[in-house]
């Protein structure tokens, strides 16, 4: 009797089942009134109930599939050098502050796009009304050059010429623990520099973002209004942008042998400013 | 498989996409989170897409990590649950009132599914939510599909008895 019933739910279960496959093909289902197709029906609705993906969301997948490159399926060959060109510049810089959700909707209004040889680096405007209050960082102090040049894989890019009395005074890992996973952290080394007995007044930032790596994502989302030129750093194009706060504050951006690198200071002119990033080796 | 896998997740993750942000709105209440978790199944696809057979197993494998990321997430952040939450009375059932007809469905989905015991809920989600047939769905959660069939003839059975009861 046991083994009867037994078979009998399996027979019920196995035609519900059919019963469901149907209701979630939008077809026309039979015997509706039973009542487990009754609460099937309300469950197969709830995806109309919630809301839709956020455009955030959607953005930030798409970013992810673009930036990945696709595998070969046979196997190992040698991209054509234009082929490299046109896969590493489909990768964008966003660098800092961004990939918050309210960052990712900004993606759509790109202020200028800078390629900077193998680095695209697209800056967006402030949105009104958004919170813009940057990512969570952790800057944890680095010892030496030698710890610097442990993080960077790399010996550290210097300037060769600094302003007078200026020395380096700090070197910093900073690190953004709530970026996606797959974005190396430290996510960049922080040179500072300044005259002794002063607060520090110059930065070089060195990002650890290798472009051919899998994913090198960033923009530069300014948070107050900018101006950017391009400028030539050492036979290189970089991006000088100027951001207009109670005094302006200046950052050159421009890439080095795969890296990243940017200069920044609210101190000094950006002539002076462009003179130091024309020696950094 | 004769297609590259990563072509076939980049064509067909517009219509995964909605799947796996619901899954884990089910999972977690809190949107932020939600969001997160979906984005981070999508970004451990692919770097797992090797281990993709075909094409027609690419729902069930994208649930499998899903699930993974789901569980790791639980490992990590131990959920903490009151009392009510643990006898399925928890605040969905209690302000129902006063919420949109959507939201108020949504609730009322929400507390009832919460009655069913962890396997039950599941299995609701990953058909109802996830769109995966009983056998993907016994692939992903190793069981048999004949087991599957029945665990939701079940749970649909006392769903219904929690939604009616819900009305009285």
């Amino acid at each position: 009797m046991l083994k009867h019933n037994k078979r009998y739910e399996i027979q019920q279960a196995r035609a519900l089942s059919a019963q469901i496959d149907r209701l979630l093909a939008g077809e026309h289902i039979q015997r509706a009134d039973i009542g487990e197709l009754e609460a099937a029906q309300r469950l197969a609705q709830i995806d109309i109930l919630l809301p839709p993906v956020p455009v955030g969301l959607q953005q930030r997948i798409e970013r992810m599939l673009c930036t990945r490159v696709a595998p070969s399926p046979i196997g190992p060959t040698r991209l054509r050098p234009a082929l490299w060109g046109a896969l590493i510049t489909a990768l964008t810089l966003l660098v800092l502050w961004t990939l918050t959700p309210a960052g990712q909707t900004a993606w759509a209004r790109v202020l200028v796009t800078l390629k900077l040889r193998q680095t695209t680096v697209e800056i967006t405007p402030p949105t009104e009304g958004e919170d813009t209050e940057p990512l969570h960082a952790v800057r944890e102090p680095l010892r030496d050059l030698l710890a610097v040049e442990l993080i960077m894989g790399r010996a550290p890019a210097l300037p060769r010429t600094l302003p007078e009395g200026y020395t380096l005074r700090e070197m910093t890992a900073v690190s953004f623990p709530d970026l996606p996973r797959w974005i190396s952290q430290p996510l960049y080394v922080e040179l500072g520099y300044g005259p002794e007995q002063a607060p520090q007044s110059l930065y070089l930032r060195e990002y650890r973002l290798r472009f051919r790596e899998e994913g090198g994502i960033l923009s530069y989302k300014q948070l107050g209004e900018a101006t950017v030129e391009a400028v030539d750093v050492a036979g290189v194009e970089g991006a000088l942008i100027t951001l207009y706060g109670d005094t302006p504050a200046y950052s050159i951006v421009w890439e080095r042998d795969g890296l990243l690198l940017e200069l920044h200071s609210q101190v000094l002119d950006k002539n002076i400013l462009l003179d130091i990033a024309q020696t950094v080796r | 498989m004769s297609r590259d896998p990563y072509q076939i997740l980049a064509e067909q993750y517009g219509e995964y996409l909605p799947r796996v942000l619901n899954y884990m709105r089910l999972r977690v209440d809190d949107e932020a989170l939600a969001q997160d978790l979906t984005a981070q199944t999508f970004e451990r696809a692919l770097t797992r897409l090797h281990t993709l057979r075909d094409e027609s197993a690419l729902g069930g494998w994208l649930f499998a990590i899903a699930r993974s990321e789901i569980a790791g997430y639980f490992r990590r952040h131990k959920p903490q649950m009151s009392l009510e939450q643990v006898s399925g009375l928890g605040d969905a059932t209690s302000s129902i009132e006063g919420l949109t007809e959507k939201a108020q469905e949504i609730a009322a989905l929400r507390a009832a599914l919460a009655t069913l015991s962890e396997r039950e809920q599941e299995i609701l989600r990953l058909r109802f939510v996830a769109g995966l047939t009983n056998r993907a769905i016994a692939n992903t959660m190793r069981l048999r599909e004949n087991t599957v069939a029945v665990i939701l003839y079940r749970a649909l059975r006392k769903l219904k008895e929690k939604l009616d009861a819900q009305t009285q």
